[in-house]
């Protein structure tokens, strides 16, 4: 869900840090970003994922030159995801063949271990003709108010980008759910049990009055 | 002989309760209900996701009288729930309720539901903030903006757009901050049983009844 396009769909985080790191954050955070850059994936590796920031203005610069992080009032980047889509359904009826041809040479059933090597054998063999698919999530880090918005809808993606930026920057992402919110006003613990009267209903299938 | 014997099996099972008069397990039915409910609780605690359910329910209730419902950023903010809602409970037959339509949020069937139990979950909000008009659809667990449509502006340079589409992101998010800080506030505050109590009546209050449709004028001859 990229910021220039699209539903508008987004995680908001209030950032939390002692001063240094925020304050390196903010003079550094091009410096910090190109440490942890995207790097295209390596089909002589054994990787079949690789995830790093890049740019936010070009998905395939990982530069950070200054005037390419800050923008509109915010540091603005980019996480991204590039992943080897190996059909699954392939490496099963590869193996499948590999498994009658090993019990015709053989005269046996091949063991567990010789299974495992052959299947790594075939993925690896897949993995030039296997599309890759990439996935992009924008972030956008207002620095003097504290505010990140990570645009992503999915759950998963948006927990794998606020982990990598905690790490990244050593601050810590809280997001704005409702017990969060509560905890930032300052608002008593004992205060914030279920109201039972509109969520709990009792043993009768009725209702308590009291909160 | 054995059809004598299976017939007095499946008696006996039944008189031990283990399958009903339909000869199915009871047992895993009990089962299901049980993990089912389990799954309910778990989601009604996790991240305290009842007090979104509990903002989202107050939302619809005070949003009905087409009142502003708090003033933010300097302007008052006019929430409406349209199109799709979720609600949920944690016991009870129906753990999850989904309904459809225009104005299907403030429709005497939610109420009712609502009245037996079940909460917001997910709701989708129509928002004026002054002359404003946003949209966006909000969860209780984590309060994503999700699916937001964005006041339109007049067309711009990319830089502008861009800066312009940041701005607006951050508003709509400011504004559900603010009303959400002002439920939070309320339910902490000596008021909250009076408030809830009222919003117990809305929900149990008997649908109105129905105007008779206006018959057609027919002419004869």
């Amino acid at each position: 869900m990229p910021i220039l396009k699209g539903a508008v769909t987004l995680s908001r985080f209030r950032v939390e840090a002692d001063p240094a790191a925020l304050s390196a954050a903010r003079k550094k955070t091009g410096e910090l970003l190109r440490a942890r850059a995207f790097e295209p994936l390596d089909l002589s590796r054994p990787e079949e994922r690789v995830h790093g920031f890049v740019e936010f203005a070009d998905k395939e610069s990982t530069g950070f030159d200054p005037g390419t992080v800050h923008e509109a009032g915010r540091a603005l980047f980019t996480f991204r995801v590039d992943e080897l889509r190996i059909p699954s359904a392939l490496v099963k009826s590869e193996l499948e063949r590999w498994i009658k041809k090993f019990q015709q040479e053989q005269e046996r059933p091949p063991g567990r271990r010789e299974k495992h090597d052959a299947k790594q054998e075939i993925r690896h063999t897949l993995r030039s003709r296997s599309p890759v698919l990439t996935r992009l999530v924008d972030v956008a880090w207002d620095q003097e108010a504290g505010r990140v918005e990570i645009w992503a809808g999915a759950r998963k993606a948006v927990d794998e980008v606020q982990s990598a930026v905690e790490q990244l920057f050593k601050v810590k992402l809280l997001p704005q759910a409702p017990a969060v919110v509560a905890m930032g006003l300052g608002l008593p613990e004992k205060s914030l049990t279920p109201t039972a009267a509109l969520s709990l209903p009792d043993e009768e299938g009725g209702h308590g009055r009291a909160s | 002989m054995a059809a004598r014997r299976s017939g007095s099996s499946e008696e006996t099972a039944f008189l031990r309760g283990d399958v009903g008069v339909d000869g199915q397990a009871t047992e895993e039915q009990r089962d299901i209900a049980e993990l089912e409910r389990d799954k309910a609780r778990e989601q009604f605690l996790r991240g305290k996701a009842y007090l979104g359910r509990e903002f989202l329910t107050w939302l619809l209730w005070r949003s009905e009288s087409g009142e502003p419902v708090v003033v933010a950023e300097g302007a008052p903010v006019v929430v409406a729930l349209t199109s799709r809602l979720v609600l949920r409970g944690l016991s009870g037959e129906v753990l999850e309720c989904i309904v459809r339509g225009a104005t299907a949020p403030y429709s005497h069937l939610v109420r009712r539901s609502l009245a037996r139990g079940l909460l917001v979950h997910q709701a989708r909000l129509r928002l004026m903030h002054g002359e404003e008009p946003y949209e966006v659809t909000l969860d209780a667990e984590f309060m994503d903006l999700k699916s937001a449509k964005l006041p339109e502006t007049a067309k711009q340079e990319p830089d502008d757009a861009l800066h312009e589409r940041l701005h607006l992101a951050e508003r709509l998010g400011l504004l559900v901050q603010a009303m959400l800080e002002t439920f939070l506030s309320l339910r902490s505050g000596r008021d909250w049983p009076a408030e809830v109590a009222e919003l117990r009546a809305w929900m149990e209050a008997p649908e109105p009844p129905r105007k008779p449709a206006a018959k057609k004028a027919t002419r004869r001859g």
